[in-house]
């Protein structure tokens, strides 16, 4: 192995260049910090995002692979990114915000866990990030929403499919509001609106979907933020004779090692990837590598357990238009937790999903159980009159779900993460209710034949949690390591809870209240 | 260096195309081309091509024709890294075991006779014992989550083009056109 000593140095280092990343390095950069991005991945532009479900895969997770455990795995391969903009590149741009009563979870329920702050100290960075990217929405018609300044944007229009779904909602006595997205329904700051095609999954290149390398990232490098790719940073250095950090090692495409000092370090590697680095920071005074005494790290990973359901229509309902994430949203169960005997968690219904053939979430894998001669008159019915929505339903954190160190090493000799997530017996029946509820719905809308998919995890959330103190958490409020005062952690690794909502606009949230803290401390 | 010439640039050096040299010029094709050529494999035995291309037409009909074979050994012969298979989600690296041992597990299905030899019924029958993890003494990965994976790859082939949404009667509406099918 080759080792270059450089002796660079910076203020802010930042290990990831996602959504959580790429706001911290704008925020910092402007402020007038010296800020370098290590980037994992490859070099990425919009130019480079292909509309074709079989190229889209090279934005998934292309790094050390992940040893996977548990009965709802998180699917990590599929849901992580990879490359300039991480996996905010594939997002769909799904932004609601949580509730209130996400944040108190333990004390209300005596389950899960509570965050060391309210929703009302997170409105402001909700209303904030919203100005700045823009979201497309209807507050007035989301009766469920909490506080917070109305939408820049009008919604996205609803087609066909959202249209003829959101008459189900309406007969079986539900209510409907347009998703609340982060994609332009009209130009606004600079980017163009959409154009509904269906390709979000594939990645937005006309930068009407706000990913990162449409809002934050040019930010940050006009204002000087430098971004070095292929750059695995292996672990965080740490200053032991003053309690802080001093910067980070990382191993380039060729294998050499470098270093990099910093006076601040901010870990938005994602939820895995964040948690590796601690645990393989290992030194004789954290022999369970670093922010790790109370062994935190790692643990209360979670999950969305999540479900589709599917309807054939006898209407065409033009599942090839509009946002991927789906047009219309119901959230009627999301206020009480425990409302559904045996189960426990909130979940919110997205419906009208754009959808294509091919691929995991295509809907030729809806029915895998078709194929010869069969296949085609399926796929042909599907591609115009097929209708699906999905659950996003609020996991239990549990500290046994965790993040830990294999004995199995990458390509650099380095650990590689395990991740065992098992879904918990209410979160399970949480489940089956929910997907009655959905086919019921979608017979109601009009479907002559509705069915459902296998529970899968969507999102990854927690490994790295936020709390009152280092005996139960990992960071404090502000994202800063308990025990390591100029280390922080970006990103949902820090959600104590998952809510039942997808968690990019948080994410955003809480990012760049973290920033604003560095700034003031620095 | 521009992203158009990123992406060739890439497209050139990863492998992710099949290439034959026509009058002295390297040529990229598609699947569809290089089984139309009939350019040899790379990685997956001619035993293994039989059953690949037996398999898929029974399950996708049009998935020879399409290059199954060709996309999967093509994928198969770049680094893991650079796959563009549906299983890189699902599975571990690297994936050749997992197609070989699949594959091998299915070729046993036909008995003594070639899969040429095998009537459309007997193809369903095949299909439906893995798909169903009924088929005898399978070795290797679940036989039905080899099945899934591999009715994508051959669903991939056919329908994840903008010749396979012209089949289905829908538009691609591409915002950037793959230069390359994949």
């Amino acid at each position: 192995m080759d080792r270059i000593k450089n002796q660079e140095t910076y203020d802010v280092v930042i290990v990831g260049s996602g959504a959580s990343g790429s706001i911290v390095a704008a925020k910092a950069a402007a402020a007038g910090k010296k800020v370098l991005i290590l980037e994992a991945g490859p070099k990425r532009s919009l130019d480079d995002l292909t509309s074709s479900q079989i190229w889209a895969r090279r934005q998934k997770w292309n790094g050390a692979p992940v040893e996977e455990a548990g009965s709802l795995q998180i699917a990590h391969a599929f849901n992580a990114g990879y490359g300039t903009g991480g996996s905010a590149i594939h997002h769909y741009a799904v932004w609601p915000r949580l509730h209130e009563n996400d944040f108190n979870v333990k004390s209300a329920y005596g389950k899960s866990l509570d965050w060391p702050i309210e929703y009302k100290d997170l409105q402001p960075y909700y209303d904030q990030v919203q100005s700045e990217v823009g979201i497309s929405g209807d507050a007035k018609a989301e009766k469920w929403r909490p506080a917070g300044a109305n939408y820049p944007m009008p919604p996205v229009p609803t087609f066909n499919q959202g249209n003829i779904i959101a008459k189900g909602f309406e007969k079986m006595g539900m209510s409907t509001s347009p998703i609340p997205l982060a994609i332009n329904s009209r130009p606004y700051n600079d980017r163009q609106s959409c154009l509904y095609d269906g390709w979000c999954d594939a990645g937005c290149p006309i930068g009407a979907l706000a990913n990162p390398l449409a809002t934050y990232l040019p930010k940050a490098f006009a204002d000087g933020a430098q971004i070095r790719n292929h750059a695995t940073v292996s672990r965080v250095l740490e200053d032991s004779t003053k309690g802080k950090v001093s910067g980070v090692e990382y191993y380039d495409a060729d294998g050499v090692v470098h270093t990099v000092l910093a006076k601040q370090v901010v870990l938005a590697a994602f939820v895995v990837q964040n948690a590796r680095i601690l645990l393989n920071s290992k030194s004789e005074k954290h022999a369970n590598g670093l922010a790790n005494n109370s062994d935190m790290v790692g643990r209360y990973l979670t999950t969305h357990p999540s479900n589709y359901v599917f309807g054939l229509f006898e209407e065409e309902t033009q599942p090839f238009i509009g946002p991927t994430g789906g047009q219309v949203m119901c959230q009627d169960r999301y206020e009480d937790k425990s409302a559904v005997k045996d189960a426990f968690g909130s979940y919110q219904w997205l419906a009208g999903l754009a959808v294509k053939p091919n691929d995991l979430l295509g809907f030729a894998n809806t029915r895998p159980d078709i194929f010869g001669d069969e296949l085609q008159p399926f796929l042909k019915r599907a591609a115009k009159h097929f209708g699906s929505m999905v659950c996003v339903g609020e996991d239990i954190s549990d500290p046994e779900n965790r993040i830990t160190l294999s004995e199995t090493k990458d390509k650099f000799g380095l650990p590689i993460a395990k991740a065992v997530h098992n879904l918990s017996a209410e979160s399970k029946v949480m489940l089956e209710h929910a997907v009655e509820e959905g086919k019921a719905v979608l017979t109601a809308a009009g479907a002559t034949e509705a069915w459902s998919a296998p529970p899968f995890g969507m999102h990854h959330v927690g490994g790295t949690v936020m709390g009152t103190k280092a005996e139960n958490s990992v960071t404090d409020g502000f994202g800063r390591c308990h025990e390591l005062d100029n280390l922080y952690i970006a990103g949902p690794g820090v959600f104590p809870t998952t809510g039942a909502v997808n968690p990019t606009f948080t994410i955003h949230a809480l990012a760049l209240r973290t920033v604003e803290e560095m700034l003031k401390v620095a | 260096m521009t992203s158009k010439s990123s992406r060739r640039e890439f497209l050139k050096t990863s492998g992710l195309t099949i290439s034959c040299v026509v009058a002295g010029k390297v040529v990229a094709l598609s699947p569809a081309q290089a089984y139309a050529k009939a350019l040899p494999h790379k990685t997956l035995s001619t035993a293994e091509v039989a059953t690949v291309e037996a398999l898929a037409e029974a399950i996708v009909p049009g998935a020879t024709a399409a290059g199954i074979s060709h996309y999967i050994d093509s994928q198969l012969s770049v680094d893991p890294e650079d796959t563009l298979l549906m299983v890189k989600y699902l599975v571990p690296p690297p994936f050749n075991g997992f197609y070989q041992a699949s594959l091998a597990s299915a070729d046993s299905l036909r008995g003594d006779k070639e899969w040429e030899d095998i009537d459309k019924d007997g193809m369903k029958e095949i299909i439906g014992q893995i798909a169903t993890d009924s088929a005898a003494d399978w070795q290797g990965p679940p036989a039905s989550f080899f099945y899934f994976i591999f009715r994508s790859d051959a669903v991939d082939v056919v329908y994840g083009t903008e010749e396979g949404s012209a089949e289905l009667g829908i538009p691609y509406r591409a915002h950037i056109a793959p230069e390359t099918n994949w």
